[in-house]
């Protein structure tokens, strides 16, 4: 084991770990406003690697620039679907919730099978294997880019979120329904915009992921069964603990993957998880009453 | 009613005729039924095997249907087995009840299993067209009939062809990397590799086994680079051979070849046309057509104007079962079972599309099936090995990335 490829590996997981947050942002967000676990989120992200792969095949534009497609593409997207299918269930019981977007994930995913084929489809483009030399460790550009994005929208929606008032009416809605309703905030539509958000993050995640990576029926859930991880391990409803928590599970599963094999460095990070919810109940950065 | 009225037309027509029905004309349809995955995760491969059948029997027909039953023609009864063995069961009994004289198909191993053994129940001729599992035709079942190479046959083939290469072009090369998918397919694959490659005096270094859904296969491409392979041999899927190729680019990791076998990508022009450049010089021990078959290239035409496909091993196999069939009816002389049976039991057939001829052990496998070593050489794959069928010269060791445009 040189240092050579412990640290191409320690990069690797870091530049992976920033994509993991970017997924788990959205759900973190969807949760923390409507106590809703959004199974269809990895299902948008299909969508979303789709999109951007048919924009670059069909049209030739660098996959980067169908960000201006994708990203208000989820959010209507995800606008939409809370208002047609989420709205009529949050007033019922947990288990029927979680039935409406656990089938609008298996409905997405089999709409996608038909159209689209089983087959794998990766996008090439010029830079797919460049990659930047620091030192004797070789960063892939494409996942570079990945993580230096997914860092990008964190750090906007977290802006938005603490600076605007539209954020901060968001951050009502979320922590004080009733009294949000009171002062004049329209709760209803507050959840419609934390769904199409959560959505366009997680469109977001998938327009970055193309490059590097393949595009089929089922990808989504390669990112977002890790990322329902990093959400709990981060704290749910937590926003920098969804960013602390992307990192450490990105790194914990690269260089667990260096000393066990195969699916087994699954088990670091479900070791972390298990270490951290046993000191911190809440998650790493939750707060109590998440 | 009409059951009633067609059997009162029936027998006022025997009568009228007033003769035995042995003695009319021999029945002018073939019943044959076909069961694959035309839906579920096995879909693409199920349809292209569905392609070659109809291709194979509209030929057929075309020229004449079967001789020795009077032209008599094949007709089709397709059923769709959804990629799930309980479903392949229930085709299999829908498809006895409907009376046909031999089922096709089924494509996969895990379906083959149980569409063999509902065969072997109501004894029905079964010809399979690509399940591999060497364990298929290993149960001393009387109406399975497997004319293409099995997996251990296809190992130990690809390996032999390694060594021959390493031979012939003195490569010098000693050790081998086995990279493969931690289930049971690429664990298996791995497991018979480990056992052969030191009869051709080659170590495994390093065996790297991975999640085949990781999102990353970075760590395993390192542990490759720090093995410093001559040889890899990934066993994976389709998407993770593909991210283990890119990785290996991206990283500069040059080996000497990355060989399979049976391999989710090198033997696929849909890889090719997935990954372009990236799939050239890798090599795939599998099935393939015999490219000095003299009626090849007309076949695979034919096909490419009814499909609009480019090549594919898997509708090529199931072509080829409509032809054994065919050629076992014109010697049963009649559309019965047990007569097909034996006569499928007694074929010896050399005029075939695949780099061997088609007879069947006692077991109803074919004891001269092989596979071809491939590899792809500027966005074409070309047979390089063994001499005797290469098209190509193998380019081996292959060039650095650094090289390659």
């Amino acid at each position: 084991m040189t240092v050579e490829i412990l640290a191409t590996s320690l990069a690797n997981g870091v530049m992976l770990g920033g994509l993991y947050a970017l997924v788990a942002l959205g759900l973190t967000l969807i949760f923390g406003v409507m106590r809703i676990i959004n199974f269809a989120h990895g299902s948008l992200m299909m969508l979303a690697m789709y999109a951007t792969f048919g924009l670059a095949t069909r049209t030739g534009v660098d996959p980067y620039l169908a960000l201006g497609v994708t990203v208000p593409g989820g959010f209507l997207v995800g606008w939409g679907l809370q208002r047609l299918a989420i709205a009529p269930v949050l007033g019922a019981p947990e288990h029927n919730q979680l039935l409406m977007t656990l089938g609008l994930a298996l409905f997405l995913d089999n709409l996608a099978l038909a159209l689209f084929t089983a087959d794998p489809r990766t996008l090439l483009t010029a830079y797919s294997a460049s990659t930047v030399a620091i030192g004797p460790v070789r960063l892939n550009l494409p996942r570079l880019l990945a993580f230096a994005g997914a860092l990008g929208i964190t750090a906007a929606l977290a802006a938005f979120l603490k600076l605007t008032v539209l954020g901060r009416a968001l951050r009502a809605a979320a922590e004080e329904r009733d009294g949000a309703a009171l002062v004049g905030i329209p709760v209803r539509r507050m959840y419609a915009l934390a769904f199409g958000l959560g959505s366009a993050c997680v469109a977001a995640a998938g327009t970055l992921a193309v490059p590097f990576f393949y595009v089929s029926p089922e990808v989504g859930n390669t990112f977002v069964i890790t990322a329902f991880v990093v959400v709990v391990l981060g704290g749910l409803g937590s926003f920098p603990g969804a960013l602390l928590g992307g990192l450490a599970v990105g790194v914990v599963e690269s260089l667990g993957g260096l000393f066990l094999h195969g699916s087994l460095a699954q088990i670091g990070i479900f070791l972390l998880f298990i270490l951290v919810l046993l000191a911190r109940p809440t998650g790493l950065l939750g707060a109590a009453h998440a | 009613m009409t059951s009633r009225r067609r059997f009162l037309r029936t027998v006022a027509a025997a009568a009228a005729l007033g003769v035995p029905g042995t003695l009319r004309a021999q029945p002018r349809e073939v019943l044959i039924g076909e069961t694959h995955p035309l839906t579920g995760p096995l879909a693409r491969e199920g349809n292209l095997g569905r392609q070659g059948i109809e291709l194979a029997v509209n030929e057929i027909n075309a020229a004449g249907g079967i001789q020795a039953l009077g032209g008599a023609r094949l007709r089709l009864m397709v059923l769709d087995n959804e990629s799930k063995p309980p479903v392949a069961i229930s085709t299999m009994e829908r498809l006895k009840d409907a009376g046909v004289v031999a089922v096709l198909g089924p494509y996969a191993s895990g379906l083959a299993f149980v569409t063999t053994q509902e065969a072997e129940k109501y004894r029905i001729p079964h010809v399979l067209d690509v399940a591999i599992a060497d364990q298929i035709t290993e149960r001393g079942f009387k109406y399975t009939f497997r004319f293409s190479p099995t997996a251990g046959v296809g190992a130990a083939q690809t390996v032999e062809y390694l060594g021959g290469l390493v031979k012939d072009f003195q490569l010098g090369w000693k050790r081998a990397v086995l990279v493969h998918e931690d289930g049971l397919f690429g664990k298996a694959t791995a497991d018979t590799l480990q056992k052969l490659l030191p009869t051709i005096g080659m170590d495994v270094v390093d065996r790297i086994p991975h999640n085949a859904q990781a999102p990353s296969l970075t760590n395993e491409v390192l542990k490759i680079k720090a093995a410093r392979a001559d040889v890899v041999i990934p066993s994976t899927y389709y998407p993770a051979h593909s991210l283990i190729i890119r990785t290996m680019a991206e990283q500069r990791v040059d080996v000497g070849a990355v060989l399979s076998v049976y391999g989710g990508a090198g033997s696929q022009y849909r890889f090719i046309k997935d990954v372009g450049r990236l799939a050239d010089f890798m090599l795939d021990g599998n099935h393939w057509f015999n490219p000095r078959a003299p009626r090849i290239r007309g076949v695979i035409a034919a096909f490419e104007r009814a499909y609009q496909q480019p090549f594919a091993y898997e509708w090529l196999l199931a072509y080829q079962s409509v032809w054994v069939l065919k050629d076992a009816l014109e010697r049963a002389g009649a559309p019965d079972r047990e007569r097909l049976r034996e006569a499928l039991a007694r074929t010896h057939l050399t005029d075939t599309l695949m780099p061997y001829p088609i007879a069947f052990d006692d077991k109803g496998q074919n004891p001269h099936a092989r596979v071809l070593l491939m590899q792809v050489q500027g966005g074409r794959i070309a047979v390089v090995y063994p001499p005797a069928f290469a098209e190509a010269r193998p380019v081996v060791p292959v060039p650095p990335w650094e090289k390659r445009s």
